[in-house]
């Protein structure tokens, strides 16, 4: 929570900080201060406190008139106003101003402290619930996509099924409509003229596009299972999952994508194990594997590399997953988004903006987290923390053995 | 040797249908699961490919069907909902096994039904020279 304290009393103003600070409500880097008004609004605009302690009677520009202004602004920061023996006028037309308390002067250590912790306290729990709203439309939003997606995976499964059933057909077929044309071409009177522009345009690129259909219809079907997914998130039930195990399956099913990437993996004991389920927990991993390896395209050959380690964190008493790569990072407009689903910087046929959504759901049902931060080398550090399942190795004594 | 495919969607119908006629599969084709029990009864296919969601009859009731009118027949469900949703149901009703539509590679199903038809025949032999023994025995 940052604060600005304006007082014009500048001893006044000094003690204010040193008890705030005594009472480590506040780091020293979020408390700021001002000697009038003017200067406090000045400071308001540029620091935007989120709590305002405010003397009334200042030069220049008085307390009263300098909330008026901020109150033009912003409703959010609190305020709380130090007021004098003869104030009651005043205070009263401040109300309207939703002023959080009124301390009188001359006030004492404890009452300060008191009201500032309580003004913090307000201010936390609006945080948290501001926090669980978003999380509440977010899963909102998660939930009706996965309904959708169950209510039209089968009314497009079955169109695509004969979109691309057809143009394998087609495929299969070109071989006798290769011979056919050769045919023709022999028996045709003038075949030492040599080929008809469109029959040498259909031999060429015949097979092409009858795969481009069928890569259409593929990519359709991709979607609509990981939507799927999404929807089905939360029926695979929570089980112990060996970390090394998981991360090998994902690396083999990856391998083939990963063939430019120089992969570097240390991996986890045998013992190491977290809270998940496997076949989910696999897809999670091969997500972020897959989303490393398309940020290294642009990294020239040999150059991109993929470094995966597992920690464990005792103080959370978790395992952290972590996947690090040298590629082009994430732009820092665009780091708090990658989670919301659709979200894709991939070409429109790379991606369906779904993969770390989802990665996300699960990771947070089995009591996780997931996140990202740049790393040194200018790419990015995926890191997934679940809780800890491991065997220790200490031998205890099961006292309740018969 | 022939086959009967079952699906409420007729271009599904008419492209598998045009897959297994090129391998030399003759197929039936019915739209529901009362045609399909009408054309099984005549035409005892060896080989039944069937949907699962359809107006009337299900997919997994229409197994049921199927294997009383000829429990030697091998059935084969496919499905469009991408989850295992009504298969569970389809397989204890004698479904051999499934397929999630639209189908990886087609062939492989062709492939899968020719290998049926060919383990559907071989019982036959053996159902026959079982019945030739029976009889010897029986003179």
């Amino acid at each position: 929570m940052r604060v600005l304290i304006v007082d014009d009393e500048s001893e006044l103003r000094e003690l204010i900080v040193e008890y705030l600070l005594e009472e480590s409500l506040f780091d020293s880097n979020q408390v700021r201060t001002a000697a009038d008004g003017e200067e406090g609004f000045a400071i308001f605009q540029e620091f935007q406190p989120q709590l305002i302690v405010t003397d009334i009677l200042m030069p220049r520009m008085t307390g009263p008139e300098m909330i008026e202004k901020i109150r033009e602004w912003s409703s959010e920061p609190e305020i709380i106003v130090m007021t004098g023996h003869d104030d009651i006028d005043t205070v009263v037309s401040l109300f309207k101003y939703r002023v959080f308390e009124f301390i009188r002067k001359p006030f004492n250590y404890e009452e300060l402290t008191q009201v500032v912790k309580r003004c913090k306290k307000n201010f936390d729990l609006q945080q948290e619930n501001e926090l669980y709203k978003k999380q509440l439309i977010e899963a909102e939003k998660m939930s009706s996509i996965g309904l959708l997606a169950a209510g039209v995976a089968h009314e497009i499964n079955n169109p695509n099924t004969f979109v691309k059933g057809n143009f394998e057909l087609l495929i299969r077929l070109w071989p006798t409509i290769q011979k056919l044309i050769n045919d023709c071409r022999v028996t045709s009177p003038n075949g030492d003229q040599g080929p008809d522009s469109q029959v040498l345009f259909l031999s060429e690129n015949f097979e092409k596009i009858c795969k481009a259909g069928i890569n259409g219809a593929d990519r359709i079907s991709r979607i609509v299972s990981s939507l799927l997914n999404l929807s089905r998130s939360g029926s695979h039930t929570q089980e112990v999952v060996n970390i090394a195990n998981a991360l090998t399956e994902s690396i083999e099913l990856t391998r083939f994508k990963a063939k430019n990437v120089r992969l570097e993996v240390q991996f986890p004991e045998e013992r190491t194990s977290a809270q998940g389920n496997k076949q989910d927990l696999v897809q999670v991993f091969m997500n972020l594997i897959i989303n490393a390896v398309d940020a290294l395209e642009s990294v020239p050959n040999e150059g991109a590399h993929l470094k995966i380690w597992v920690e464990f964190d005792p103080m959370r008493n978790a395992q952290r997953i972590w996947f690090e790569d040298n590629g082009h990072g994430i732009p820092e407009n665009l780091r708090e988004r990658v989670f919301e689903p659709f979200f894709t910087t991939k070409e429109v046929s790379a991606g369906t903006g779904l993969g770390l959504s989802i990665a996300k759901s699960h990771i947070e049902k089995w009591g996780g987290r997931i996140g990202h931060q740049p790393s040194k080398n200018g790419g990015t550090g995926f890191w997934i923390e679940l809780p800890d399942a491991s065997e220790r190795k200490e031998v205890y004594v099961d006292t309740h053995r018969r | 040797m022939s086959i009967l495919i079952v699906d409420d969607e007729k271009e599904i119908l008419e492209n598998l249908r045009r897959h297994f006629e090129l391998e030399g599969i003759k197929v039936h084709i019915a739209g529901n699961g009362d045609e399909a029990i009408r054309i099984q009864r005549e035409k005892l296919c060896p080989v039944v490919l069937t949907d699962i969601r359809m107006p009337g009859m299900s997919g997994s009731d229409l197994v049921l069907e199927i294997k009383k009118i000829h429990p030697t027949c091998i059935v084969f469900a496919m499905t469009g909902y991408g989850t295992l949703m009504g298969m569970v149901e389809c397989l204890g009703n004698g479904a051999a096994d499934y397929f999630f539509k639209p189908f990886e590679h087609t062939s492989e199903i062709v492939s899968q039904v020719k290998e049926a038809l060919l383990r559907n025949q071989r019982w036959m032999k053996e159902l026959k020279s079982l019945q030739i023994d029976k009889n010897q025995q029986n003179q």
